[in-house]
């Protein structure tokens, strides 16, 4: 009897063993299948969890798509003033020369410098959408600056697909550090996008401090609805404030990075190179913000521009002083009532010029354009050789800004 | 080195497949010993030092207690260890509080002596490892126990780094011999163990850091917010601390399982109390014990006349609040707990007298009723327990009491009503169905569960890591 009673308790023990043992693979196989399905998803078919503002813009791009096959397409690219101050859905029709009517799509991203437009059109060529013409704003206050904080970029590293960690390997400073910060979030991807996920599906649990979904008030052109006007429109002190700290520092002492030079420039040759009309242009900023420039900074930012304007055949339109101070929330984001004012001016009077194939007629330039193939005029300052290396950066953005050529030790600055 | 860090996972991980690689037990705790030395020199290696000498101490004067016949000898030297133990404890917990308390009643009363604070760091988990290494001094004193020959099974003892922050607070009685015992790999252990973490890490990163949402705004800045979103900040915070403590507390007993160690129960589903005295038996369970083992008993507990247990329960619980913090809100919260026993102890004898009150009591409108009277009070105490000054917590409460207009809560109420549902869900699922059922649900499922867990975990993890609350203690 005892001897049956320890062969059962045997059996019992041995059962539960292989039960929990079962318990704890099935537990790990179904945690690393949500991870790598997590991990699939968002570098392939569910971008939006990744990126929710691309994702969001791609889908409805797509949508229009759909219904307008035969229709052109007008992009444009920029940060947060265009996504908020350009709204497509209020132009006027803007026929080409055949007398076709473009999809005119706001593809802004918050934040976006030149080296995150140039991410986001080859984003764009990679899913198949081949813009006929391009508009691409640029910010001058991230005209100088790295990409070591990856934010500054306009793409954190946590919305990074693989094919953009091996595009933005040649402009930051540390690829490796880069490379490994990607691979570690993309082990535990669940964590990585865990405020992306709460976002979408339940903001109203996410703190303010980490709410990020103004991607939900997208417009089917892509234009950043961020809610009704003020009435009056006046001016909000606390986002002014925040405007103040966020670009005071850049406004002050701002020398051009050669990371977004490289950009600028690969992203007019890739546009040569799929045959994409292209225009940059600065959107309008109110008193203050323009009151912010040093100078000297000024200056040199028009210089750059004008520079590069000259070397590359790409028109620049300056657009600061477009609007009057009471359509400004923060000095340099559009209100509604301003951002539809300058959607219906900026159509016919810039975007209008670019779609007709007339970019000399553009009002606004840096510079009158030469034309084509013509060589540039004669400007002091080295600006075709584009170094690489971060070194070569350092004393590239040096020369750039007019500065004296550094001495380089080899070490990475 | 926090639980719920990815520094404490690759830590434990290693440890835990050394520890079941080696095959001699001697070489076992070795690796215990120095990994929990490792893990509490993390925060800093001199009061890792310090700890180890303090804990020698003890060794030494427990084999002297038990080798001496001499009865005074054997006091004198309990008296030397409880000197020392509670004399670091005073130094480096409770120096600038007396200091600072002595200089404000100085200033009333018209002196102008100024003694300056200490530059004194405090050591994490002086409270939990004072009272550890005491339990086991007065056992030996008392004759429940040996003292323990093996100077590395004592430390281990000790240091064990799943307790050694926050508890639960260990007896050597039950701690010790389980070092001795062989220990052998079990599936259904690791399993039990990882249950625990798994259930720590959502209590903790899903659910307390979530509520904080809700409190820290409101503790920082009473006076701006409303009665409704104070109140619901307190709830919040009866919920916050819950989790986070009986989180730490089921990450402990998890790793410890993984290692073969079973460490006390801290909780048990406290906010079902229907009585204040029952909340003390559901809530840090192992802080309570030893308070009644080593306090109030010694102090005469309710063997005497009823002023007299009045006394030795506010005696009892006011050095308890203390022992939480160097604070005078903390003494007040010890003391509020203290009254509310005493309060309940008279009540309880008077409904023993009237049948009919005692019925309509255990019915089920009045066991809810008893259960929402002592949460209320025990979230009362909360806002003595988490406000900063009693400036601080007046404000709250009078916001509470009388109308003002104000914020409303910092956050969308939507995160708390789910928490709740949650928590309710969780209860129930506790208290009605029997674990042996969970347990023979299919592997799949069960292993879904986990998975879940912990994608939940990681999903609702906050932005930054929270520091558990109580590690200040």
């Amino acid at each position: 009897m005892p001897e049956r009673e320890t062969t059962h308790r045997k059996r019992k023990k041995q059962r539960l063993a292989a039960h929990t043992r079962s318990c704890l693979l099935w537990g790990l196989t179904f945690f690393a299948a949500a991870h790598f399905g997590m991990l699939i998803a968002t570098q392939s078919f569910w971008p939006h969890l990744r990126d929710p503002e691309y994702g969001y813009k791609l889908s409805s791009l797509r949508r229009q798509l759909h219904e307008g096959p035969d229709r052109p397409l007008l992009v444009l690219l920029g940060s947060s003033r265009t996504g908020q101050g350009v709204r497509p859905g209020v132009m006027p029709d803007l026929p080409t020369p055949d007398g076709r009517i473009p999809l005119v799509f706001n593809f802004s991203q918050v934040g976006s410098g030149p080296l995150a437009e140039f991410v986001i059109l080859h984003r764009l060529l990679d899913a198949g959408i081949r813009p006929n013409w391009l508009a691409v704003e640029i910010l001058p206050a991230l005209l100088g600056r790295t990409v070591d904080a990856f934010g500054d970029c306009g793409i954190s590293i946590s919305r990074m697909s693989c094919r953009d960690v091996l595009l933005l390997n040649d402009y930051v400073h540390d690829p490796e550090q880069m490379r490994h910060r990607w691979f570690k979030d993309q082990a535990w991807p669940w964590y990585a996008q865990r405020f992306t996920v709460m976002n979408h599906y339940a903001s109203n649990c996410v703190p303010w401090r980490l709410r990020l979904d103004h991607w939900k008030q997208l417009d089917q052109w892509g234009w950043s609805d961020i809610g009704e006007d003020n009435q009056p429109l006046v001016l909000n002190p606390t986002a002014l404030e925040v405007t103040r700290q966020t670009y005071l520092a850049d406004l002050k002492h701002l020398r051009i990075s050669s990371m977004q030079d490289h950009a600028l420039r690969d992203l007019i040759a890739l546009c040569k190179q799929h045959d994409i009309a292209l225009m940059f242009y600065i959107m309008p900023e109110g008193t203050i913000f323009r009151g912010w420039y040093a100078p000297e900074v000024s200056e040199r930012i028009n210089t750059y521009l004008t520079r590069l304007s000259r070397e590359t055949g790409v028109p620049i339109v300056d657009l600061r002083a477009w609007m009057q101070d009471k359509y400004f929330g923060d000095s340099h984001h559009l209100y509604r009532r301003g951002a539809t004012m300058f959607s219906q001016r900026f159509a016919p009077e810039v975007l209008g010029y670019l779609v007709q194939g007339k970019p000399e007629s553009l009002p606004c330039l840096m510079t009158p354009l030469s034309s084509p193939g013509s060589e540039p005029e004669a400007v002091p300052g080295p600006l075709t050789v584009l170094p690489k290396s971060p070194s070569q950066t350092k004393a590239a953005t040096l020369s750039i800004n007019g500065g004296p050529p550094p001495t380089i030790r080899g070490a990475r600055d | 080195m926090q639980f719920c860090s990815q520094k404490f996972f690759l830590f434990f991980l290693l440890i835990f497949a050394l520890y079941w690689m080696l095959p001699w037990r001697r070489l076992r705790v070795v690796l215990l010993l120095a990994a929990s030395f490792y893990f509490y020199a993390s925060w800093n290696k001199w009061l890792a030092l310090l700890i180890c000498v303090s804990t020698l101490l003890d060794y030494l004067l427990a084999l002297g207690i038990e080798r001496s016949t001499a009865n005074a000898l054997r006091k004198s030297l309990l008296c030397v260890s409880l000197l020392a133990n509670l004399g670091l404890l005073c130094y480096f917990k409770y120096a600038n509080f007396f200091l600072l308390s002595l200089n404000d009643a100085l200033k009333v009363a018209g002196m102008s002596a100024w003694f300056r604070p200490l530059n004194v760091l405090l050591p994490v988990g002086i409270s939990f490892y004072t009272f550890e290494a005491i339990n086991y001094m007065v056992d030996v004193y008392r004759r429940r126990m040996r003292a323990e020959r093996n100077l590395g099974d004592f430390m281990l003892f000790i240091l064990f780094f799943p307790h050694l922050i926050a508890g639960p607070i260990v007896r050597a009685r039950d701690f010790l011999p389980q070092i001795k015992r062989p220990k052998r790999w079990s599936w259904a252990r690791m399993y039990l163990g990882t249950g625990y973490f798994l259930m720590g890490l959502v209590k903790k990163l899903a659910i307390a850091d979530r509520m904080a949402e809700y409190v820290d705004p409101v503790f920082a800045d009473p006076s701006t917010y409303r009665g409704s979103a104070i109140v619901f900040a307190a709830i919040a915070y009866s919920i916050q601390i819950y989790c986070d403590f009986s989180g730490y507390t089921d990450m402990a007993l998890g790793t410890a399982h993984m290692l073969g160690y079973k460490l006390a129960r801290n909780f048990n589903m406290p906010y079902l109390a229907v009585n204040i005295s029952d909340f003390w038996h559901r809530w840090h369970i192992s802080l309570s014990s030893w308070l009644r083992d080593y306090l109030f008993i010694p102090l005469g507990g309710s063997r005497g006349k009823v002023w007299q247990t009045a006394r030795n329960l506010l005696i009892t619980m006011t050095l308890g609040g203390l022992w939480h913090g160097a604070s005078w809100t903390f003494v007040f919260w010890g003391v509020l707990h203290g009254s509310l026993l005493v309060v309940h102890r008279a009540f309880r004898d008077f409904t023993k007298s009237r049948p009919r009150l005692e019925r309509g009591l255990q019915s089920v409108p009045g066991t809810l009723s008893r259960m929402l009277l002592t949460f209320t009070c025990v979230a009362v105490g909360w806002v003595f327990f988490r406000a900063t000054t009693f400036g601080t917590a007046f404000t709250l409460l009078h916001r509470v009491l009388v109308w003002h207009s104000g914020q409303g809560t910092p956050i969308p109420l939507l995160n708390l009503r789910w928490t709740l549902l949650f928590l309710w869900t969780c209860h129930a699922i506790a208290y009605w169905v029997p674990w042996r059922k969970l347990w023979r649900m299919p592997a799949p499922i069960q292993g879904f569960v986990y998975a879940a867990a912990l994608v939940l975990a990681q999903v609702l993890a906050p932005d930054t890591g929270k520091v558990f609350i109580y590690f200040q203690f």
